[in-house]
């Protein structure tokens, strides 16, 4: 099954194709964090695809666990992430009642 | 010792900011007054060049020195700032701040002066102007303030870009001490360049027409006692700068472009004096005639004849006292709520005998009356400049006659007169004299017998290379 | 010894400016008078016992470049004549001056600055190189300012000070000119560059002189100053506008003779141009309602005869006729000063008249009358002589008798004008009311001036035996008493006469001409000043101070500022706070970079 890396990877693209779209067209800041989280998995699911199916010759020295690794970072820094960011989301919505973003424009120059 | 010249205000401003403000400018004021006995002793004492490692791999390294020069700039800086202290009243509004701010200023100037490490001298230069911008921001104007903050960073900005070719621009130095960049000479086309971003980082400070925008702001908006201190030590920063810099190790690359730096010195000093023949304002003839008074030391010092070095470097101390001592004196007529407009007053050395005093002292001596300060310095340059260029000298020395114009009406104006329309007004008291009696006193001195101090730069500039 | 006449007034003269108030009136100027009086003994005893060597140092003043300029004095014949007129004039003055300046409530600023402008003529006397003279030279100018500018409520009399003040500091660059030549060429010092002037730049030394002679002595075209000097006090004009401080350019030429000398070419310029002086302040004198203005175009006239007499090389009738001229001019002012001061400030000669009935100005009346025959040359006066000589030595030059000719012509307008103001002050029968009387030292001092009026000529330069000229070791002009008499009744008598026929019915007013008001003008000389060095010059520094400068420093600084903020705000609205923006900005640009590498490594 010569093609199967292929398939993973291409569910990935999709998943990060659909994470980017809801990041850019979603206003609600939920949704956008959910789809930031896909994103992230999307990049998960391709680190370990090529952990599982190697490139021939490895061009940089490092050893088979270097994806799971990676991936286990990426799942910590994402918990993190959800920390931080569901307590802002909440303290915003505590301070105006609303969490839509296209609201939240005081950066604008 | 030289360490402690320059650290002790920085170290002590770090205390004032926190004190109580009466109690902060007393302190400050014993701290400038121990900054200068420390300069007086050392001077006597010869006290030798201290040196410690600081950033090796940029070859800066934390060199100080004193020689006759370098003591009697630093000397001016810790005068001017004590009689600034002193003279500074309760009309300034959070004094810790100012003091602090002012002693820092202090010793950043002293660490300008007492460098010989162009890598030093340069970080005294740059952080010179923080406080100088909150004195004046705060104080002062802040518009000024920025005119000044930026003037003053686009001329750091050419001499950063100067001190970074000197690094890496294919030169192999040791280090950036003053006695290894005098050793080493740059190849033609390098020292051109790095003469000219030099030029401009003086220029702004000294300042020359046409980078003089900030000054005339900045002396007119900031307290009188902070305007003395900058324009009485600061403008010499840049002038000791074009000396020590650009005098001794460019000399090739001035001596070249002679022509083109006299002209441009001339424009100056020939547009300040006329500035200041229309002016009507007192803060404002007083900065016209510092541009052109300025000018005529840039003169001296183009001209790199070893006459008019001395006499640029004499006069550099003569119009630190005597700009210091013209804006304290304005300053006195501020505490008075007298108007600044020239039109409007007159008369006040009725009331005020010893203010007209010291105000034709002042203005005589700035003006350069022969037996006051002025006077040897401007004799000297303009016989140096004479043996380079006849016509320049004549030229230059025109100025003197419009000089005598616009100081004379300045303090005819303000001075002479019925002064009918005045409230009514007290003579200074014993404070304010006080402050002046040092300025007045080397006013006099340096008029007298300025071989004293002739012979002082004389020995020192000959250990730096000239002859 | 002689440095006492220096430094006594200095101190004495800076004592009452700082303190003065404090010391009361009587000490103030008791020690006035008296340092001077000291200055005027301790040049009498340098003159009986001069010192060994002439050149005396005190230190080093400054080195300009090799050469040094010390702080030293060169004692020789000249500078000690010098030094007695001016000491002891200055002395009669001062005196003279505790008088007129009684009522004055800010007389510690009169004598402060009085005993300064001594000091500083001193200074310029003694000096033994030309920095150190110049040292004097500006120290009389300032001295001279203030003193014009005393009476501070005049605006006028402010404006007067500063005309004074800056056409001396462009004489002061005359000289300086001259230091930076000789400066450069090893050696300021009188020894040096009088025993041995060199060729080189001498043109230009001599030309500086000349600037600084002509604008310190009131010469054409550097005069128009001293007309509006007579502003300050009367004793002022006296002591600085007649006796000393004019004179100071004609002692400057005297001492200069080698360096004159060598450029030959220039004395007949100078003697001319001391003629268009002479001739052409005699004739605005003719004209002059103001008695203290008569007298100011007077001395300029006289001094344009000293300098002719500088012009034909007859140095020591320079010098004679710069003594005597000190004694009856300074006679002059002094007898005008005590009728002004009579009459209560009154200076018009128009409003005068009658003079002459007045007890109480007697010795005033002797002394102008005197102090004016002198003037006029009438013989045995003063005046007669040292003028004779210099009309002698003039005539004997041989170059051009045009000279010798204007001179007599000039000689004969002097005791016109002179007539003219006698009359109009003396004669009459106006009566004037509670006049103020002179003091008993005033009038010893015009008596001392008028002793040395009627006998110093005679004493100093008989034409058979010139003590004077022998003393400074000048060559002699061979005078002849024939001559002269002869040449004084062709000249002052019609003079006189003309103006006892013309004025012994005494007008009630200055004749109404056109020509007779521009000559009151001085020839509008001023205006022509005016229009070409001070307006355009005022046209130049409002162009520079307002419009440049604005240029400049304010409004190109202040484009480039705006311009950058601009910019920037405009930048700014690209931030327009959406979230989803930001993040499709970040999205294309991150595609964007995937591709490019993918290209790149493709390709």
């Amino acid at each position: 099954m010569a093609e199967q890396p292929m398939f993973f990877l291409f569910l990935s693209a999709v998943l990060f194709g659909l994470g980017a779209t809801g990041v850019a067209v979603r206003r609600n800041p939920l949704v956008m964090f959910m789809c930031i989280e896909m994103m992230l998995n999307a990049a998960n699911l391709a680190l370990l695809t090529f952990a599982r199916y190697p490139i021939a010759e490895p061009r940089t020295a490092g050893g088979p666990l270097d994806g799971p690794v990676f991936v286990f970072v990426v799942m910590f820094v994402a918990a993190a992430e959800a920390v931080v960011g569901l307590a802002i989301i909440i303290t915003i919505f505590r301070s105006r009642q609303n969490v839509d973003v296209d609201d939240l424009s005081a950066m604008k120059g | 010792m030289l360490t402690a010249i320059v650290l002790l205000p920085i170290v002590a401003a770090a205390a004032v900011g926190w004190l109580p403000p009466s109690l902060a400018r007393r302190l400050a004021f014993v701290t400038a007054l121990a900054d200068l006995a420390l300069v007086i002793l050392a001077w006597l004492n010869q006290a030798p060049l201290e040196s410690y490692p600081w950033i090796p791999s940029l070859g800066v390294e934390w060199r100080l020195a004193l020689d006759g020069v370098t003591g009697m700039l630093a000397g001016l800086a810790a005068l001017l700032v004590v009689c600034a202290l002193a003279a500074t009243t309760e009309r300034i509004t959070r004094q810790n701040e100012y003091a602090a701010l002012m002693l820092l200023l202090l010793g950043f100037l002293q660490g300008v002066f007492l460098a010989s490490n162009l890598g030093v001298f340069y970080i005294f230069w740059e952080l010179m102007i923080l406080p100088a911008f909150l004195l004046v921001g705060r104080w002062g104007d802040r518009k000024a303030a920025f005119k000044f903050f930026l003037y003053t960073l686009m001329g750091s900005l050419a001499m950063l870009l100067a001190l970074v070719i000197i690094l890496f621009g294919g030169t192999a130095l040791p280090d950036l001490n003053y006695a290894t960049l005098a050793l080493h000479p740059f190849s033609p086309q390098i020292e051109q360049v790095l003469m000219i971003l030099f030029l401009l980082g003086f220029a702004v400070k000294i300042p020359l027409f046409p980078v003089h925008g900030w000054q005339v702001d900045t002396y007119e908006t900031s307290p009188a006692p902070v305007a003395a201190v900058i324009a009485g030590v600061m403008s010499k920063a840049g002038l000791y700068g074009l000396l020590r810099v650009g005098g001794v190790f460019f000399t090739s690359a001035f001596a070249n472009a002679i022509p083109i730096l006299l002209t441009l010195a001339l424009v100056s000093l020939i547009y300040g004096s006329f500035c200041a023949l229309g002016q009507t304002r007192t803060r404002r003839v007083l900065a016209y005639s510092s541009l052109a008074h300025v000018a005529m030391m840039t003169l001296g010092i183009f001209s790199l004849q070893s006459v008019a070095l001395e006499g640029s470097v004499l006069q550099m101390l003569a119009h630190g006292l005597t700009t210091g001592g013209l804006f304290l004196l304005l300053g006195y007529l501020e505490d008075r709520d007298l108007p600044d407009d020239l039109d409007q007053l007159g008369g006040v050395a009725t009331p005020m005998p010893v203010f007209g005093l010291a105000l034709l002292l002042f203005s005589m001596a700035a003006l350069g009356l022969p037996a006051l300060c002025s006077f040897p310095g401007e004799l000297l340059i303009l016989t140096g400049l004479y043996h380079l260029s006849p016509g320049s000298a004549i030229l230059a020395s025109l100025s003197l006659v419009a000089a005598a114009w616009f100081l004379l009406r300045f303090y005819q104006r303000i001075a002479a007169g019925s002064g009918a329309r005045l409230p009514r007004l007290t003579d200074l008291d014993w404070r304010e004299q006080a402050v002046l009696v040092p300025l007045a006193v080397l006013v006099i001195w340096v008029g007298l017998r300025p071989y004293d101090w002739q012979a002082i730069i004389r020995a020192a500039m000959m250990t730096w290379g000239i002859q | 010894m002689f440095w006492a006449a220096l430094f006594l007034p200095l101190m004495v003269g800076l004592t009452l400016l700082f303190y003065g108030p404090k010391l009361g009136r009587k000490l103030a100027m008791s020690l006035a008078c008296g340092s001077v009086g000291a200055g005027f003994v301790s040049s009498l005893l340098t003159f009986l016992h001069p010192p060994q060597s002439p050149d005396q140092v005190l230190f080093v003043w400054l080195h300009l470049g090799d050469a040094v300029v010390d702080f030293g004095a060169l004692i020789d014949p000249l500078s000690i004549t010098m030094l007695l007129t001016v000491t002891g004039v200055g002395f009669l003055i001062h005196l003279y001056s505790t008088g007129y300046m009684a009522d004055e409530p800010e007389y510690p600023r009169f004598f402060g600055y009085l005993n300064l402008f001594v000091a500083a003529m001193v200074m310029l006397i003694l000096a033994n190189n030309f920095a150190l003279l110049l040292l004097g030279w500006a120290g009389v100018g300032f001295a001279s300012c203030m003193l014009i500018g005393f009476y501070q409520d005049r605006p006028s009399a402010l404006m007067a000070a500063r005309k004074a003040f800056v056409i001396n500091t462009f004489g002061d660059l005359g000289l300086m000119a001259a230091v930076f030549v000789l400066a450069n060429q090893g050696s300021v010092a009188f020894r040096d560059t009088l025993a041995t002037p060199s060729d080189e730049g001498a043109i230009i030394v001599v030309l500086g002189l000349l600037v600084a002679a002509y604008a310190k002595s009131a010469q054409f075209p550097l005069h128009t100053w001293l007309p509006d000097a007579m502003e300050g006090p009367t004793p002022v004009s006296a002591l600085i506008h007649a006796a000393t401080m004019v004179t100071a350019g004609v002692y400057l030429l005297v001492r200069c003779q080698p360096i004159l000398g060598s450029v030959p070419e220039m004395g007949a310029l100078i003697a001319a141009m001391g003629l268009v002086s002479a001739a052409l302040a005699a004739t605005c004198a003719l004209a002059q309602t103001d008695l203290k203005r008569i007298l100011a175009y007077s001395t300029m006239s006289q001094l344009g005869y000293m300098f002719m007499a500088c012009g034909v090389g007859a140095y020591g009738a320079a010098i004679f006729h710069l003594v005597t001229h000190a004694f009856f001019k300074a006679l002059l002012f002094l007898s005008a000063g005590t009728i002004i001061h009579a009459l209560h400030g009154e200076q018009n000669i128009f409003k005068m008249g009658g003079l002459a009935r007045v007890k109480e100005l007697s010795t005033a009346r002797w002394s102008f009358l005197i102090g004016g025959a002198a003037l006029a040359g009438i013989f045995p006066l003063a005046g007669y002589f040292s003028k004779e000589e210099i009309l002698t030595a003039v005539h004997h030059d041989g170059v051009t008798q045009a000279l010798f000719y204007g001179g007599l012509l000039t000689s004969a307008i002097t005791a016109f004008y002179f007539g003219r103001a006698y009359i109009l002050v003396f004669w009459g029968d106006r009566e004037h009311e509670h006049p103020h009387a002179a003091t008993a030292l005033m009038n010893g001092a015009c008596w001392v001036l008028l002793l040395l009026t009627v006998g110093a000529g005679a004493a100093l330069g008989w034409p058979t035996n010139p003590t004077l000229e022998h003393y400074l070791h000048a060559v002699p002009v061979a005078g002849n008493l024939g001559e002269g008499l002869l040449l004084m009744c062709a000249t002052a008598l019609p003079g006189l006469g003309l103006a006892y026929a013309m004025f012994k019915t005494r007008p009630d007013g200055p004749a109404k001409g056109a020509i007779f008001r521009w000559a009151e003008q001085g020839w509008a000389l001023d205006d022509v000043q005016r229009m070409l060095v001070i307006r355009p010059l005022q046209v130049l520094g409002r162009m520079f101070g307002r419009n440049i400068e604005d240029a400049v420093s304010h409004s190109m600084p202040d484009r480039v500022g705006s311009t950058a903020v601009q910019a920037g705000s405009e930048l700014g609205l690209m931030q327009n706070g959406l979230l989803r923006t930001y993040a499709l900005v970040l999205l294309t640009g991150l595609m964007g970079a995937i591709v490019y590498l993918l290209w790149q490594v493709q390709g």
